[in-house]
């Protein structure tokens, strides 16, 4: 079979020992960039590209960035999970459950789980890449503002439902998150809204500055208030791997998630954070034991954990196929392939069969070295929990205020972070879910463009989130649904109670 | 690391001896790796100078920042990725392209204005929409002549106008005779920008050719021509940098340009004014600016290397490969062009009477 | 209470939407179309809490057990400060106070031991980020 061929050919191309070597070393940094909050994939990336061009052959190149890329999801893992603090958008979900395994002392559990589980999406990812591409581009073509829309709309209520047991209050936080992503100029027309009069907000607010704020600094100034009223916060540190109960919990929101992240994941704009809202919600729709989904579910992990890597996986589609790039990091790859003479798109495959199969086969062999170089660095990270909260707490400040710096080299971010430190403390205080807010600030820029788009296209008619679009049809169809059943699952719950 | 220093506290004296370790460690680097402050250096005249002791001359001595305001992937991006690439043949230092997306244009701008202006950011992309139009449709935290000076014009990428592959339309005729005969439907089309030099292309047409089109914005080009490649909208606006790559991998079809005379680059494509449509523009204006109150000896260094790069001919291919014509001036050339084409607009505007939503 | 400063929030918010910003048409949305939408969902879902609330005991338990606010607030104030001297005393010697502050103050530890632990991580941060990473940091008094 030709893809079989093309496939070996690219095995060939991939174990060369240069680009094993730049498969390893591109895996390696991207792991450190994810691990370290405020520089992400994207900027690497850049700051890399003046390298590149000394590398010569272009299969080289882009399988040291795409190993940036995909190994900075699983750096992005590791803080979410141990410290709290999501370097990525795409990471807010595993910390929600992640983080609360680590404060049962189940951090080993967690971290090996969020590897192994990335391992086998990326594997399913790549098989992905190399049978299904070129059908699931066109499918990603199709996705227009309407779609948009409707996805996020989805999202959006998926994000609600994060927020545990009480709806009103999850609707809050959310509503609090889209507002603040309102502060700074307008996306579509650049008008200033909620800006107070400042300069300083013009610019709105960075996803890095609310992340860290919220949960990191949100997080220290709750743990501190609760030790001083008697309750010590301490982090066992427990067995160092997931057990095999664990295992049979999450094998299958591992395979659900890896499929889910791939479909989701071709979608240019916002695949990664999608896909682990999905599967999130997803697992916690199946799961036998819903109610421990938000406290410690290590399904929870699992399943958004494999679907952001099937989704990394996944947006390199658009890229090879189509020559559209999925987002910024892939565009960087992308200005690469093209200054160096190579045109990502459907001929790729005819014209540059070493580079398509090249990458494609090196993702599969960059997802076992970062199999191999995490689990054994699982160890290494616990240990980091032993370390007492007093000198831990201030160093996590320190880190996020040097992240959330080295943004914008603005000194006054840093009083943004402190911001939504507070706001972030507030909401724990009053027994809020944050996990909404982060979710409604990424995904609000997103549904507003799809918005406003969608209605410039129609001439102002809704229609056309429904008519000739079955896409977008079916995604309000299981918007409709979801809010449906939680309305009546209310009105049943308050009938029992009336009893 | 951090962690294994630490689980030594348990004991005070084992505390004392690493601090002690450290302290001296940190002193040692301290002293021994400190980086002196970027000072502008004052060397020997340059060769392109007439001996002149009394002039200053000036040299980065540390990495430069090019600024991109849109994201990755985009005409003005592929064009700082070009200069990124043959910039170590001419400075020392390295050059780093940053790319700052948002609010059409206006994050990335604002950005360089705050910053210092030490001479180590660079703008790339001055003379676009943002500069030469938006301006005068609304108040705009960036004055552009005020607080950016011009260094050099690198290019000036033309408004391509095209549509998907499968779409009814061969010519711009069509579409007008489409337009005029559904005259409730608006002719959508995507643009990159809101405001932007494609969206202004767009609201000419519609104005001089008597129909009602809808200019779509997005993120940037790159967005505007996955969307018309998706056939979201019947026709869009695009650089040739966007456009020609799927042109070739035929799922795009140009059937106009937006300027006076046809494009050297594309001899095939009709201007707007052949098929009837009167209307043309410059484009967008792709060049290099800092923020006010730089040096001029900075200035002139950096317009002369941006010379130098566009007649290297690494640069003419990858510009080749990329659609991108090669159209340097200086600055003091550039400065007048920006005012000259700054004027052209305003007229267009006026005359068509174009506002902002 | 909380809920009544929400709802008060998003009424704010919905005007400035409505008013300053102009929510634009159907055809046409502008500025304000999704922060006015935001606005909405914000007082709807503070007024139910609002409404969820009143039935049930306004004193359940003290909001803060003793003096448990203290700690937190003076670790805001930290930051705070930390901040403010950030851009004027460069990033070694803040980071430096900060920590002093914070182990002294904060955790209570001897003056001893807070000081070296203050230096330690000073150190550590700095050469992770300045000296390994290349990460710009703001300079200050002193000459690194």
């Amino acid at each position: 079979m030709e893809i079989l061929n093309g496939l070996i050919e690219g095995l060939g191309v991939a174990v060369a020992p240069t680009n094993l070597l730049f498969a390893f070393v591109g895996a390696l940094l991207g792991t450190a960039v994810g691990v370290l909050p405020g520089l992400g994939p994207a900027a690497t990336i850049s700051l890399l590209l003046p390298m590149i061009y000394k590398i010569g052959s272009p299969a080289t190149a882009v399988i040291f960035l795409a190993g940036i890329y995909y190994g900075a999801m699983y750096g992005g893992s590791t803080t979410s999970i141990l410290l709290n603090l999501p370097g990525e958008a795409a990471s807010v979900v595993t910390s929600l459950d992640g983080y609360k395994m680590a404060l049962k002392g189940r951090a080993g559990a967690a971290l090996g789980i969020a590897a192994i589980g990335s391992f086998i999406a990326g594997t399913i990812g790549v098989l992905g890449l190399t049978f299904v591409a070129p059908p699931l581009a066109e499918f990603a073509l199709k996705f227009g503002p309407p779609e948009y829309f409707s996805l996020t709309l989805v999202g959006l209520l998926l994000a609600v439902f994060l927020s545990g047991s009480s709806i009103v209050k999850g609707m809050i936080t959310l509503s609090l998150g889209l507002l603040f992503a309102a502060v700074g100029l307008d996306p579509v027309t650049g008008n200033v809204r909620f800006t107070l009069g400042t300069t300083h907000l013009q610019s709105g607010f960075d996803f890095v500055t609310l992340a860290m704020g919220i949960f990191g600094l949100g997080e220290i100034f709750y743990n501190l208030e609760q030790s001083e009223a008697g309750q010590i916060v301490t982090t066992k540190v427990g067995r160092l791997w997931p057990t095999m109960q664990d295992w049979a919990e999450s094998k299958w929101a591992i395979v659900r998630g890896s499929v889910l992240g791939f479909v989701v994941g071709v979608l240019p704009g916002g695949g990664a954070v999608l896909s682990s809202l999905a599967s999130y919600g997803l697992e916690k729709r199946l799961s036998k034991k819903p109610e421990e989904f938000g406290e410690g579910a290590i399904a929870g992990v699992a399943g958004p954990e494999s679907a952001n890597n099937a989704a990394s996986s996944a947006s390199f589609i658009p890229l090879m196929t189509l020559g559209i790039p999925a987002n910024a990091s892939i565009a960087m790859i992308y200005a690469a392939l093209l200054i160096q003479g190579i045109q990502p798109g459907p001929f790729l495959i005819t014209e540059h069969p070493d580079v398509f199969w090249g990458v494609t086969a090196s993702m599969y062999i960059g997802n076992a070295m970062l199999l191999a170089l995490n689990l054994p660095l699982v160890g290494l990270w616990v240990q980091l929990l032993r370390v007492p909260f007093s000198i831990l707490g201030p160093v996590v400040v320190l880190f996020t205020t040097v992240g959330v710096f080295s943004i914008a080299n603005n000194v006054t971010d840093i009083f943004s972070l402190l911001f939504f430190g507070v706001v972030g403390y507030l909401l724990k205080k009053f027994k809020f879910e944050v996990g909404p807010l982060p979710m409604a600030f990424v995904l609000a820029p997103m549904i507003e463009n799809a918005l406003r788009q969608s209605l410039l296209i129609s001439n102002g008619s809704l229609s056309i989130f429904v008519v000739d679009r079955p896409i977008s049809a079916t995604l309000l169809g299981i918007f409709a649904v979801m809010v449906l059943s939680q309305v009546v699952k209310f009105f049943r719950t308050r009938a029992r109670t009336a009893k | 690391m951090v962690s294994t220093n630490l689980r030594g506290i348990l004991s005070m004296r084992r505390i004392r001896t690493w601090a002690a370790l450290v302290l001296s460690a940190v002193l040692l680097t301290a002293c021994g790796g400190a980086k002196p402050e970027a000072k502008p250096a004052t060397p020997a005249p340059t060769q392109t100078q007439a001996p002149a002791p009394a002039e200053k001359t000036w040299e980065p001595t540390k990495q430069v920042t090019l600024m991109v305001p849109y994201s990755a992937g985009g005409s003005t991006d592929l064009l700082a990725r070009a200069i990124e690439k043959v910039w170590p043949k001419y400075v020392k230092q390295g050059l780093v392209v940053v790319n700052k997306s948002g609010a059409g244009g206006f994050e990335g701008r604002e950005s360089v204005v705050r910053g210092a202006a030490d001479g180590y950011t660079l703008m790339m992309g001055y003379g676009s929409g943002e500069d030469l139009v938006v301006p005068q449709l609304r108040t705009t935290n960036v004055d552009v002549f005020k607080d950016l000076l011009p260094v050099a014009r690198m290019s000036v990428h033309s408004v391509l106008v095209a549509v998907p592959a499968a779409s009814e339309f061969k010519s711009l005729k069509d579409v007008v005779d489409w337009a005029k005969k559904n005259p409730e439907k608006p002719v959508t089309a995507a643009v990159a920008t809101a405001a932007g030099a494609q969206d202004i292309v767009m609201r000419g047409i519609g104005k001089v050719a008597g129909i009602k089109v809808t200019p779509v914005p997005h993120q940037g080009g790159s967005q505007a021509i996955t969307a018309l490649v998706g056939a979201q909208t019947m026709i869009g606006g695009g650089h040739p940098a966007e456009v020609m790559p799927h042109v070739k991998s035929g799922r795009l079809r140009v059937i106009g340009v937006a300027l006076p005379e046809r494009d050297p680059s594309l001899p095939d494509v009709q201007t707007l004014k052949e098929q009837g449509v009167n209307f043309s523009t410059w484009g967008s204006v792709k060049g290099i600016a800092v923020a006010k109150g730089t040096a001029p000896e900075v200035i002139k260094y950096y317009e002369e290397i941006m010379k130098k790069i566009a007649e290297d001919a690494d640069f003419k291919k990858a510009m080749g490969d990329l659609y991108q014509p090669i159209m340097y001036q200086n600055a003091k050339d550039f400065g007048a062009f920006m005012t000259q084409a700054y004027g052209d607009y305003t007229k267009i505007i006026k005359d068509l009477d174009i506002k902002l939503q | 209470m909380a809920a009544l400063f929400l709802t008060l929030l998003g009424l704010t918010t919905a005007s400035y939407s409505l008013f300053k910003l102009k929510l634009g048409s159907m055809q046409l949305p502008a500025a304000g179309f999704m922060p006015f939408l935001a606005s909405l969902v914000l007082v709807v879902a503070s007024f139910l809490w609002l409404m969820g609330s009143l039935g049930k005991d306004p004193n359940p338990q003290p909001f803060w057990e003793g003096r448990a606010w203290l700690k937190p607030l003076l670790a805001a104030a930290t930051v705070f400060g930390y901040a403010f001297i950030m851009g004027k005393a460069g990033y070694l010697l803040s980071t430096l106070l900060f920590m002093l502050v914070w182990q002294f103050l904060i955790e209570r530890e001897k003056w001893l031991k807070a000081t070296i632990i203050a230096v330690v991580a000073t150190a550590a941060m700095w050469l992770l980020f300045s000296k390994l990473l290349n990460v710009q940091v703001p300079t200050g008094i002193l000459p690194i």
